[in-house]
């Protein structure tokens, strides 16, 4: 019963005999061919030659072609029901783009078909049966049989419905040894009488040869058709469409779809040319098979009727087996004909047929009503059951292929449902193994056909809520009206019963009757070995093949078809289902005694359910993982399983748990044998990766923390609230940090034992520092019980600066081997913030802890030097002025009670953070050379209690704008060791600056020399004196001793022609004390001189005015003095001269203007002319009338008729009041 | 219209379960623990098939032996899963979708207590408890006439 026959399974599709394909035994010529002559190129100009060489060739390419096209022929068994009926839709309707398949038999060239029977009519008294019917006495049918498996023998090798020749067209290369060919006349006069009469005789036998068979198959009702090879010869030559239409005439192969050539070539392509060929026949298969549904249909219709029949049947002898009755013939024609629908894919039809088969069939085997035909335990009772179950599997594949999800299912269920009554009765109900070992096939069997489907394209449906109605109830779900079925439509609603899922749910069945049948299995084993005496007819059924199921792995096939359905579920990414199916597999495991492999699937599920919080699920998991590695021995595993489960969250009776910690203790206290080689290596449990039923938090007082100051850190540890139900003693607590140096190890103490109060505070500070074992050890309570919360506080004096961190919490409990760690990686604990409660510290006294600042957990701690005390002042005189000796000094206080060492850094930078050239020195002098931006001052040592003055100068350089001095400080105290870090402080200063001087420059014209450019030629040498005035003004806040004002020439003068000589001085003492605002006026008088008057005149720079300064009073005596320089604005030929340049004659008009100082005699407009290159010299007599700075007359000179004017500029004469 | 409920789960956003009650007798705690962990997957693929789902009721999620397993998501990615006893009748949508919505609104009822916080481990309530209770058991004695 575990198989069924592959005829009864397999999808069947037209047969097709194919012959004259054979595989050519040229090979060894051809090899030797090859070895005597060399392959040639195919324009080889020696005909003689060629030939051989070349039809060689062609041999070995048609014996490719051949190979190829055998194999793909053979390949195209096993195919599914939706590869093959992809061409001819269940619909009926037009063919789609696939291309139909036949099932190919090669046979001999000879082939015939069986002789034909003689038809009935011919003689009706001696009905020659078949050899395979019921009625014929060799029949292993007979005589009440329904169909056996020979039956498909006969119609896939003895009848096809298509019987394919092939022929290769003569060709003289084809005589061996012949000569060579004329070759033939192409053109107007080639024609028939020009054939060759050897190939005319050669292609009329072949046509005869071709007819008679043709004849043959054509009178059994047989689709002939013929394939003509030709090889590429053939391909040229142009008599052959003249050839092949007369074979065909002589052949008889006139209708459509007989006659196929396929030409032998490089570029034939075996498979286009067998598809082709398959499209073309396959109409005709199906007609055959038509032909053989119709002729059974005949039969069928001879036949009474089942219920006349039924009468019929007395039962004159019971002993004697009765022939086949009405249904069964029924039955058995119904069957064929759909196994013929089936062959010419007409899947529609052969779903009806096998529907009405099964149907028949069911009802013969009903064990009480039917007609007694299939007795229990016959064999035809056996062949009838695995008819029926087959034609199940047939039914169910071919509603998949129609989408009828629905119907396929509803099939299923019949069937299950049909057999499980008839089993029931039968004595193999749901008792039985054998039931279960059926049902588990069933569905294995329907969830292949899914899962075929599915890979078809077939999707389970989706069951959606139908949302366009749930807002809005139809009429009919009203109670009153009754809710139909029908109405359950619109309600939107499903039977959950009658779903199609994916494949993965029916091998999750079938694994699950799989399992049910071992249980059964195993019950009646049970019964066999207790000897009870039954009378119990399913037990003496089951026990006749026990010896059968004993040689069956019952968990092997389990676990095979979970891991089948496990795969399924992948496929469609139900990953927690494959969990599920992995934790039965595990199961399934665990029952076969493979703890190992269970023990490996239950690791590899158990992760999931921790993460997402399954406690239920974990608990069983972890249970069944304890059962394991206990068998296995496996101690270690044993002791964590054991540890997960004491968890509160893990649900679990109370009495469950003690057994559990009694189990743990029990297990610890074990002397372990097999694992002894490891029992100096401690077991880790890794607390934070499992349920715990402690959980551990830790906090140091403080983020930061000084040397020398102790730090103070909190354990506190909680038990569960049912969890440990009694108490567990720990052997010691140890607290690592990363700097090994601090680790703490508290041992439990027997006489620190105290009463069960639900908190306990434990001052572990005064830890003692071993040198042994190089930790700080004290002593402490370790016993916890649940609902209790114990703190341990501990303290460390860190006597260098570091980044302190609590790495972990390890609590050591009593074994007597191997020791267990239950550890708390503190330190990778990862912590968020916002959900974090506050930081909680606990008094001795209370457990109400105080919340400190922060929140979670705070697990390491800056340890940083104490920085001393140092305090940092400046002094200076706001403020400064550009370019002096800017004394400003930095004050240090040292206010600790040590020496401490300092170095001052001082950076000096504009607020804008311009480069300015601003320098910084220590010592003021005129020596620039050790001034700098930045000034490094190593300051020395500063007493305790004592400040120390550092003094240097700041040059601020250009522009008055503020400066920002920026200090920093280094300091340490000087006793510390020299890799001690420094303490740094910053400190700015800003400095205000002004500038010392403002200077207002006037220029005033002096005397021109003119005479000499009157004359002719005129002298072009000019020169001009100019009056420059400095009115130099104080704008220090402070008072300035001004010790000199010089002229400082450039060194070049910025203009070639233009010569500037400063005129000599008498000298004068400048040597005296400016206040602010004072005004002091410093004449010079520069004589400007140029070669060339006509030459355009530019300005020349001719140098600046130096002061040299320093600041009155508050100890700038000392500093050197400051020099600041004004240049002198250009200087230039005043532009009093009016002048033509211009070589012909010209027209002016000159007019004075009124001034109030002045007045003047002349002219107060003329005109007059000017000759090219001349001079004119207007001559005005002016007579002041005020004092003081007063402004000459302007004059100013138009050139008539041009528009050009041009006029003397402001110039401002004194006038000194007249002395009265 | 008989639902004979199983079981009802509620699930929380982060897929662990919150609450999981068994009504019936035919199977033990854990199955149903493991069906209703199992229905998370089917709810996820389900949303994500069809994201035009406006409703919350997500109908049919999965059939197992003769156990049928429905769903429900809430706007937060609360899951609500109840499994029932496979009959040979149809249940139909709006029936079943009564009994999530009665379960949604003792859930909406639960985490409207100021004191309640989404953040931590849920703890049922008494009153939750024995309004899904209620809603349980009346479903799995036998019949609600709608």
């Amino acid at each position: 019963m575990n198989t069924y026959p592959k005829e009864y399974v397999q999808h069947h599709v037209p047969v097709m005999a194919v012959y004259g394909l054979s595989e050519p035994k040229v090979d060894a010529d051809l090899s030797k061919n090859d070895t005597q002559q060399p392959s040639t190129p195919d324009v080889d100009p020696v005909p003689v030659r060629r030939r051989s060489s070349t039809s060689s060739n062609h041999l070995r390419l048609r014996a490719t072609i051949v190979h190829n096209l055998r194999a793909l022929l053979t390949s195209r068994e096993n195919i599914t029901l939706w590869e093959a009926a992809k061409h001819t839709p269940a619909s009926g309707g037009s063919y789609t783009s696939g291309i139909p398949n036949f099932r190919v038999n090669f046979v001999e060239n000879d082939f015939s078909l069986p002789p034909k029977k003689p038809t009935s009519y011919q003689q009706p008294s001696m009905h020659p049966h078949s050899a395979l019917s019921p009625l014929s006495n060799q029949s292993p049918l007979h005589p009440d049989g329904l169909v056996t498996p020979q039956w498909y023998e006969k119609h896939f090798n003895v009848y096809p419905s298509t019987v394919v020749g092939f022929y290769d067209l003569w060709d003289w290369s084809m005589e061996p040894g012949s000569p060579p060919r004329p070759k033939k006349e192409v053109g107007p006069l080639a024609g028939h009488s020009l054939a060759d009469p050897v190939e005319k005789e050669r292609d009329a036998a072949m046509a005869h040869g071709i007819n008679e068979r043709r004849k043959y198959f054509q009178e059994r009702g047989l689709k002939f058709a013929v394939v003509v090879i030709l090889n590429p010869r053939h391909a040229d030559d142009p008599a052959i469409e003249d050839r092949l239409s007369l074979l065909r005439k002589l052949s008889g192969l006139e209708s459509k779809n007989s006659l196929f050539v396929l030409p032998i070539s490089t570029s034939t392509d075996a498979t286009d040319f067998l598809n082709n060929l398959f499209k073309s026949l396959f109409e005709s298969a199906q007609v055959y098979y038509n032909n053989q549904v119709k002729r059974v249909r005949k039969k069928l219709s001879r036949l009474p009727s089942p219920s006349v029949a039924m009468r019929q049947v007395t039962p004159q002898n019971i002993k004697e087996t009765q022939p086949l009755s009405v249904p069964g013939w029924i039955c058995r024609y119904e069957y064929k004909i759909g196994v013929f629908q089936e062959f010419g894919q007409d899947i529609q039809g052969s779903l009806k047929s096998y529907d009405v088969s099964y149907n028949m069939l069911l009802n013969m085997l009903q064990p009480n009503s039917g007609d007694g035909s299939m007795k229990f335990g016959t064999r035809r009772w056996k062949e009838a059951w695995t008819l029926a179950d087959c034609m199940n599997i047939k039914i169910c594949r071919a509603y998949l292929f129609q989408d009828n999800s629905q119907m396929a299912l509803a099939q299923l269920n019949k069937h299950l449902h049909a057999l499980q009554m008839f089993c029931n009765d039968w004595h193999i109900g749901e008792r039985t193994f054998q039931y279960w070992a059926w049902l588990s096939k069933q569905y294995r069997i329907f969830a292949e056909q899914i899962d075929v489907a599915t890979r078809h394209g077939f999707k389970p449906p989706v069951p959606l809520p139908n949302q366009g109605h749930s807002t809005s109830p139809p009429l009919n779900s009203s109670p009153f009206l009754g809710s139909g079925g029908h109405s359950s439509q619109a309600d939107g609603g499903v039977n959950p019963g009658e779903l199609l899922q994916h494949a993965g749910f029916y091998y999750h069945l079938a694994a699950m009757c799989s399992a049910e049948r071992r249980r059964r299995y195993i019950e009646i084993e049970k019964m066999k070995t207790s000897e009870i005496k039954t009378e119990d007819p399913t037990y003496l059924i089951a026990m006749k093949i026990l010896k059968e199921e004993e040689q069956i792995d019952h968990s092997a096939l389990t676990i095979e078809l979970l891991t089948k359905g496990y795969e399924q579920f992948k496929k469609h990414r139900n990953s927690r289902m494959t969990l599920y199916l992995a934790a039965e597999i595990a199961g399934t495991y665990y029952e076969a005694g493979k703890y190992d492999m269970a023990l490996k699937f239950f690791e590899r599920i158990g992760k999931t359910y921790r993460k997402e919080h399954w406690h239920t699920v974990l608990t069983s998991i972890l249970r069944w993982s304890l059962r394991c590695a206990k068998e296995l021995n496996m101690t270690a595993s044993a002791i964590g399983y054991l540890i997960e489960l004491l968890c509160d969250d893990l649900p679990m009776s109370e009495e469950k748990r003690i057994e559990l910690q009694n189990d743990l203790e029990a297990t610890l206290m074990e002397e372990s044998d097999g694992e002894k080689e490891n029992s100096e290596e401690p077991l880790v449990i890794s607390m934070d990766e499992i349920n715990s039923f402690l959980n551990c938090n830790v906090q140091f007082e403080k983020k930061s923390s000084y040397v020398n100051e102790s730090i103070k850190f909190q354990v506190a540890i909680t038990a569960n609230k049912q969890s440990p139900p009694e108490a567990i003693v720990f052997q010691s607590l140890r607290v690592t940090f990363n700097n090994g140096k601090w680790n703490q190890i508290y041992f439990h103490n027997q006489d620190d034992i105290e009463k069960d109060d639900k908190y306990r505070y434990y001052n572990c500070s005064d830890s003692i520092y071993s040198k042994e074992t190089n930790v700080w050890e004290a002593n402490t309570d370790l016993q916890f019980r649940n609902s209790q919360i114990k703190i341990f506080e501990g303290k460390i004096n860190a006597d260098h600066t570091e980044n302190l961190k609590l790495d972990s919490v390890i609590l050591e409990m009593n074994s007597s081997s191997r020791p267990v760690h239950l550890t708390f990686n503190v330190a990778n604990r990862v912590q968020d913030a916002r959900s974090a409660g506050r930081r909680k510290w606990y008094l001795p006294d209370s457990p109400k802890p105080t919340f400190i600042d922060g929140r979670g957990e705070l697990s390491s701690v800056d340890i940083t030097q104490k920085p001393s005390r140092l305090a940092i002042s400046t002094k200076h005189q706001s403020p400064a002025l550009v370019d002096e000796h800017y004394p400003f000094s930095i004050i240090l206080e040292n206010q600790e009670a040590t020496a401490v060492e300092a170095f001052v850094r001082v950076e000096i930078r504009t607020a804008e953070n311009q480069d300015l050239g601003d320098t910084i020195k220590l010592k003021a002098t005129d020596d620039d050379s050790d001034a700098c931006g930045v000034l490094d001052i190593n300051v020395g040592q500063i007493e305790a209690n004592s400040s120390k003055e550092q003094p240097m100068y700041i040059i601020g350089r250009a522009i008055p704008m503020t400066r920002i001095l920026n200090i920093s400080v280094r300091y340490k105290a000087s006793s510390s060791s020299n890799q001690e870090a420094y303490f740094e402080k910053q400190e700015t200063a800003k400095i205000n600056y002004h500038k010392p001087f403002e200077i207002k420059f006037q220029t005033y014209e002096q005397t021109k020399d003119c005479s000499k450019v009157a004359g002719f030629p005129p002298e072009l040498k000019e020169k001009e004196r100019l009056l420059v005035i400095a009115a130099i003004r104080c704008t220090s806040p402070w008072n300035l001793d001004v010790d000199s004002i010089e002229i400082e020439q450039n060194e070049q003068p910025s203009h070639a022609n233009l010569h500037v000589r400063a005129m000599p001085k008498a000298p004068e003492d400048d040597k005296k004390v400016w206040k602010k605002d004072q005004v002091v006026n410093s004449n010079h008088l520069f004589e400007l001189t140029i070669e060339d008057r006509t030459a355009p005149r530019s300005s020349v720079d001719f140098g600046a005015l130096k002061i040299t300064w320093r600041r009155v009073g508050g100890g700038h005596e000392q500093t050197p003095l400051c020099q600041t320089s004004i240049p002198f604005p250009p200087l230039s030929f005043s532009p009093s001269e009016i002048r033509i340049h211009r070589a012909h004659f010209a027209e002016l008009q000159a007019q004075v203007e009124v001034s109030e100082a002045f007045v003047f005699s002349g002219y107060k407009q003329t005109k007059f002319r000017v000759l090219p290159f001349s001079s004119q010299k207007l001559r005005y007599h002016c007579h002041a009338i005020l004092a003081g700075h007063v402004r000459l007359p302007r004059l100013k000179v138009d050139v008539t008729n041009s528009g050009e004017v041009s006029g003397t500029t402001d110039a401002v004469v004194y006038v000194k009041p007249r002395r009265q | 219209m008989s639902i004979d409920i199983n079981c009802i789960a509620v699930i929380g956003k982060r897929n662990d379960p919150l609450y999981i009650k068994n009504y019936s007798s035919s199977h033990p705690d854990l199955k149903y623990h493991y069906i209703a962990h199992t229905a998370i997957d089917v709810i996820e693929e389900r949303v994500l098939n069809n994201q035009k789902l406006t409703d919350a009721y997500l109908g049919l999620l999965y059939a197992m032996e003769d156990l049928a397993v429905y769903g429900f998501m809430t706007n937060t990615r609360v899951k609500i899963i109840i499994v029932v006893a496979v009959t040979d009748n149809i249940i139909k949508d709006a029936d079943i979708k009564a009994v999530f919505i009665k379960v949604h609104s003792a859930y909406v009822m639960h985490v409207c207590n100021p004191f309640h916080n989404l953040d931590q481990n849920f703890v049922a309530s008494k009153r939750f408890a024995n309004a899904v209770d209620q809603i349980g058991q009346q479903n799995a004695k036998a019949t609600i006439d709608v």
